[in-house]
């Protein structure tokens, strides 16, 4: 088997001072500003809301082990499009 | 560029209360003594909230696996 390059997939460096959406496994929503990153995907962010309780968390180290998704630019609802 | 990473903060808080989040409804309170890189925590007059009922317990070993967010310096609220 070919020796794969050992980078990682997920670029973060273009998203530094942007504001993303976290959703963790279990359940758990943030919102911040995304200040660092290491290669295992832990996060400092800044300025951090729970989500939806907007329960003020302020500069938060997330777990990489536990995070299921990012958003950038925000998000947006959608009416349910497979029903 | 002094951007700090994660684990640097972390570094930064020991000595230092901190208030862990973690992936189900359980929050902790306490004095950060130090860590591991798979996150597992020692911390010390700590102050656990299960579902409302809040314990308190001297010296803790808390598991990494199941730790969501660290907030150094913050408090249960």
């Amino acid at each position: 088997m070919n020796q794969l390059p050992k980078e990682s997939i997920i670029k973060l460096q273009s998203h530094i001072n942007k504001e993303v959406v976290i959703q963790f496994q279990g359940g758990r929503q943030v919102k911040g500003t995304l200040l660092s990153f290491d290669v295992q995907l832990n996060l400092v962010l800044d300025e951090v809301r729970e989500l939806p309780s907007q329960r003020i968390l302020g500069l938060v180290i997330c777990r990489g082990a536990l995070i299921n998704s990012f958003a950038i630019d925000g998000m947006v609802e959608i009416e349910n499009p497979y029903i | 560029m002094t951007t700090i990473l994660p684990l640097g903060l972390l570094d930064k808080a020991i000595s230092s209360r901190v208030w862990i989040l973690m992936k189900d409804d359980r929050e902790f309170e306490g004095t950060l003594r130090g860590f591991d890189d798979f996150f597992n925590m020692v911390l010390e007059n700590v102050i656990e909230l299960d579902n409302g009922k809040k314990n308190k317990l001297e010296q803790i070993l808390l598991n990494g696996t199941q730790i969501c967010l660290i907030i150094p310096g913050g408090e249960i609220s």
